[in-house]
């Protein structure tokens, strides 16, 4: 109580400095004055009764002084002093002081900016009702190299109560709003009834599903997400209870969902999944599905996963084929959303780190510079009885006040730097599109500034305090403290700076590397030119692949014929675009079917393609010939391979006039003659190997239903994009094109979160390396000022510049080696932890470690280069009369 | 002087200043003249550390001070026991009289 009391009254007595002191002088003085007027009473003359008084007393001011001291804020006084006199002290030595707070801004403001990004993803907890128990549950199928979930997986996990609250299925689809003036594409989330309640998620306006919703038949309500119900709605109340066409169906709007709710991405409208557990369970259909769950309160993730293992492995040994070797993977839903994310946040806050660390180096070595500048003003303080703490207080005050406004620099850098840091974000992660700085961003910040102060501050001030009094106070005498300890003690920052620095350049040139292999890597196609749009074509209206097929011959057809379109083509599926598109089994014609030792060898992409997609994509024909505009009326018994699927099953023979079929050799699909092989075609990202595809004219199983179309124009396609739509608007004025995108646009797009992360590194890099540029220059030159008079001896002695040139860069050179040396090793510990970022080259890449440790050795001994130049030419003459 | 006008023993000075405070608020002076009072005169407090004395207790949370008149009417610092003061001489008393029965019985061995 006391103590805080105490503390109080400091606060108070800082602010009311001259009020004290006014108080004590008036109660001494009162004191004397009542001495005085007693001894005047005794008998004593006036004069007499004063120096009496005074006399009594002893040392007024000192007494004054004392009791100052005492009512006075003992500890915020001292502080305040020392950062008074500090404050003087950095503006005294104003270019050293903004040296250090724009070198710290860079710092602070390069870790704060990344860390409100780690704040908002990592930390942060999930916007949904006691989000820790959320968990995601999905089973790895070592035979499909897959993790699926089914239908009837999730309803029977769904079961189990006994250790969830409850479970909800996700999946999602495309729908076409139609019967509007334009149509759109609308993307959808289905759920079952259970997912909002289950997050906690309440419907801005309106109601969530009913669980009888929740079943086929029952099903045809909509939610409608905030930014829709905005646009299409003008944000009108009464949408909820009207009727909106949907896929030519007709769905009640039952409610509207709160702004900015998003998870797995944003759709635009939520309808009941409706699994039919009857048809589920026989597996005639099977639903492809997400699972959520909820553990019940008590019920741990280890307790959860045993029981869906239980499960699964009683659908082993029913389904065997399919099921061998099921593996249950559970994952806090949080984890899940974060994904990948984790590892290259981690590495690039990492990296803001070593930034701050170099920062701080620096920092503490212009503060060592200065302090030994200062050692006078020093040792006269510490002569006039100042103790070695109260000076290594003052030191410090003076770094964490440097420390604080390199801070508040770097959060306004943060700040201006943080939108774009956004991009790092996927939208799949719900409630976090906004990184803002909230009050742990502040605090961060803080501490940050703090903890730097200290740490860049504590050895200036203890190297720099150390002070022998009499030799620096000597007049003209030596330069002051000429003991080597601050020296070395500057040479170890360079070195563990180089070092850092090395890492932080060998990591962000591995990323470059990767970024550009990545760029060289051939996509099997030609994206220049090309254009490409989502065409999905409603069962409600073209229920046949008659009607599909007519629809996209009558668009092509159009299309084609437009001024400036080279050719125009039709696929299911676009590489570089979302979805994982269709897969199959297939087996060759007299050659054993397929085993289930095989697993997922045997499996193709099948892709459904018209004639000139090869054309228009600029994919090579290998050899054979393509379809014909023929093929596509009907099934022509014709199918084209790529590469990969000949040398794979037809290695050393001819696959031209073999036949294959999809399924078993004795399943109902007709067999079909290879005519054609093309070349190989990245599908999904560029990092991700070509597989092997078969493309069919025409499509075996499933319809035309879901197709892209894609345009190759003579110049830049983009101008053709609304007439493109227009065609097809004209061939059916309720079908929306969507997705509309140039395939250079695509590629961009799927390298654009990789460019983006390896820019900010090579940013960072690029800062560390000119930090480190700086620090070395910084004590070089102190080095040589501090040896002009040595170096005029050895000059005088006979030494010649170059001489003089070849050892301060030597000496500089020693400094650069061990740095490197230890930066080497550091890089080889630490770059492994990038490998699951990195692209076609090792976490150890021989080169990029060379090429690097080269650079900086560039550079720095660039950067000592320049105060030996000065060293080289000092004149013996001036150097050996200097003092 | 040492003979006639022991020096206090460090650490006494509280303990006294407490007492003299015992019967009610004083001012600085008045502490003076109380503790000489009640010492008959043979102890004399060194008018120098009386003060800081008085603001250390203070910031202890001892003795409180409030500004008021004084008899002859000027602006003078009273002090004033504290709950925590009281207890304060409370311990001092008691464990000076161990100590002081202490040193007697050192004093009086031959």
């Amino acid at each position: 109580m006391a103590s805080l009391k105490a503390l109080l009254n400091d606060f108070w007595a800082l602010f009311h400095r001259d009020r004290i002191d006014q108080e004590v002088a008036d109660e001494l003085r009162f004191h004397i004055e009542l001495r005085i007027q007693e001894s005047i009473a005794a008998g004593m003359s006036p004069e007499e009764a004063r120096r009496n008084a005074i006399e009594r007393f002893g040392g007024f001011e000192r007494v004054r002084e004392t009791c100052r001291e005492i009512r006075g804020a003992a500890l915020l006084e001292a502080f305040a002093q020392d950062a008074r006199y500090g404050s003087r002290m950095l503006l005294k030595g104003r270019v050293v002081t903004l040296a250090a707070v724009l070198t710290l801004g860079l710092g602070v403001g390069a870790t704060t900016a990344i860390f409100s990004v780690v704040n908002t993803v990592l930390l942060r907890p999930l916007p949904y009702r006691d989000p820790d128990r959320l968990v995601w549950i999905t089973q790895s199928l070592p035979r499909f190299k897959t993790r699926i979930v089914t239908g009837a997986d999730f309803l029977e996990w769904a079961k189990h109560h006994e250790v969830f609250e409850c479970a909800a299925a996700f999946s999602s689809r495309n729908f076409n709003l139609t019967g509007v003036d334009t149509p759109e594409r609308l993307s959808a989330g289905l759920v079952s009834a259970e997912f909002f309640p289950m997050l906690g998620v309440q419907p801005l306006l309106g109601r969530a599903f009913f669980p009888e919703e929740d079943r086929p038949g029952r099903n045809n309500v909509v939610l409608l997400s905030y930014e829709l119900w905005r646009r299409r709605f003008g944000g009108d109340k009464s949408a909820v209870g009207k009727a909106v066409t949907v896929d030519d169906e007709r769905y009640t709007v039952i409610g509207v969902l709160p702004q900015g709710f998003h998870i797995f991405g944003e759709y635009d409208v939520w309808v009941p999944l409706a699994l039919d557990p009857v048809t589920e369970f026989r597996r005639q259909r099977m639903s492809i599905v997400w699972a959520v769950a909820r553990l019940k309160p008590g019920a741990t993730m280890e307790q959860a996963r045993a029981q869906v293992s239980t499960i699964a492995k009683r659908t082993e040994q029913q389904y065997p084929q399919g099921y061998q070797g099921v593996q249950v993977i559970m994952l806090p839903l949080h984890e899940r959303l974060v994904g990948n994310l984790r590892l290259s946040l981690l590495a690039l806050f990492g990296a803001g780190g070593f930034v701050l660390l170099i920062a701080c180096a620096n920092v503490a070595n212009l503060l060592l510079g200065r302090g030994l500048a200062r050692a006078k003003e020093i040792a006269i303080r510490a002569a006039l009885g100042a103790g070695r703490l109260r000076l290594v207080r003052q030191f410090l005050t003076e770094s964490i006040l440097l420390g604080v406004l390199g801070g508040t620099t770097g959060l306004l850098l943060a700040t201006w730097g943080m939108h774009s840091l956004a991009a790092l974000i996927p939208s799949s992660l719900p409630g976090a599109q906004e990184v803002k700085i909230d009050h742990s961003v502040l605090v961060f910040a803080l501490l940050l500034s703090l903890a730097t102060g200290v740490f860049f501050g504590l050895a200036p001030a203890l190297a720099t305090t150390k002070v022998d009094l009499g030799s620096t106070l000597k007049d003209g005498g030596e330069p002051p403290v000429l003991r080597l300890g601050p020296f070395h003690f500057r040479k170890l920052l360079v070195i563990g700076e180089l070092a850092l620095t090395l890492v932080l350049l060998i990591g962000a040139g591995l990323m470059v590397r990767s970024f550009v292999r990545l760029r060289e890597v051939n996509p099997g196609f030609r994206p220049q030119n090309v254009l490409s749009m989502a065409i999905e074509l409603p069962h409600s209206r073209y229920p046949e692949l008659a009607r599909q097929a007519a629809f996209f011959r009558e668009v092509l057809h159009r299309v084609q014929t437009l001024p400036g379109v080279q050719s125009a083509a039709t696929t299911s599926q676009l590489p570089m675009a979302q979805g994982m598109g269709d897969q199959a089994l297939f087996s060759i014609e007299g050659e054993p079917p397929w085993r289930p030792e095989e697993g997922a060898q045997r499996l193709v992409s099948q892709l459904v393609v018209s004639s000139d997609y090869f054309r228009t994509m600029g994919i090579p024909l290998v050899k054979g010939n393509c379809f014909t505009d023929r093929d596509m009326q009907e099934n022509s018994g014709k199918v084209l391979i790529n590469e990969s699927v000949a040398q794979r099953f037809f290695p050393g023979k001819d696959p031209l006039g073999k036949r294959l079929k999809l399924g078993f050799p004795e399943g109902p699909e007709p067999w079909l003659r290879i005519v054609g092989v093309v070349g190989d075609v990245r599908l999904q990202t560029l990092e991700d190997e070509a597989g092997p595809a078969i493309y069919l004219s025409y499509p075996e199983v499933g319809d035309l239903g879901s197709a892209r179309l894609v345009v190759r124009g003579a110049v830049d396609p983009r101008g053709l994009a609304i007439a493109v739509a227009t065609e097809v608007r004209s061939v059916d004025k309720n079908q929306p094109v969507y997705d509309m995108k140039t395939m250079e646009e695509r590629l961009e797009a799927s390298v654009a979160p990789r460019r983006f992360k390896t820019l900010l590194l090579g940013i960072f890099a690029t800062m560390a390396l000119l930090l480190a540029g700086v620090g070395i220059y910084g004590v070089m030159s102190y080095s040589v000022a501090q040896r002009t008079r040595e170096i005029g001896v050895r000059m005088a002695l006979g030494a010649n510049s170059s001489d003089v040139l070849r050892t301060v860069v030597g000496e500089a050179g020693v400094l650069v080696v061990l740095g490197i040396a230890l930066g080497l090793a550091g890089a080889i510990g630490l770059t492994h932890l990038l490998a699951g970022l990195l692209y076609g080259l090792r976490a150890t890449d021989p080169t990029t470690f060379i090429a690097l440790s080269l650079l900086l050795s560039g550079v720095a001994l660039l950067a000592s280069y320049f105060p030996a130049r000065k060293a080289a030419a000092v004149d013996p003459v001036v150097a050996l009369r200097q003092n | 002087m040492a003979a006639t006008k022991p020096e206090l023993l460090q650490g006494t000075l509280d303990m006294m200043i407490l007492k003299a405070l015992t019967a009610g608020p004083l001012h600085g002076y008045a502490v003076l003249r109380r503790i000489q009072q009640l010492s008959a005169d043979v102890l004399q407090v060194e008018e120098g550390s009386l003060y800081p004395a008085l603001h250390r207790m203070e910031r202890r949370g001892w003795i409180e001070s409030e500004w008021g008149p004084s008899k002859n009417n000027r602006r003078a610092r009273f002090y004033k026991l504290t709950r925590a003061g009281r207890r304060q001489l409370e311990v001092e008393t008691s464990s000076w009289a161990t100590l002081s029965t202490a040193i007697s019985k050192v004093m009086q061995t031959t």
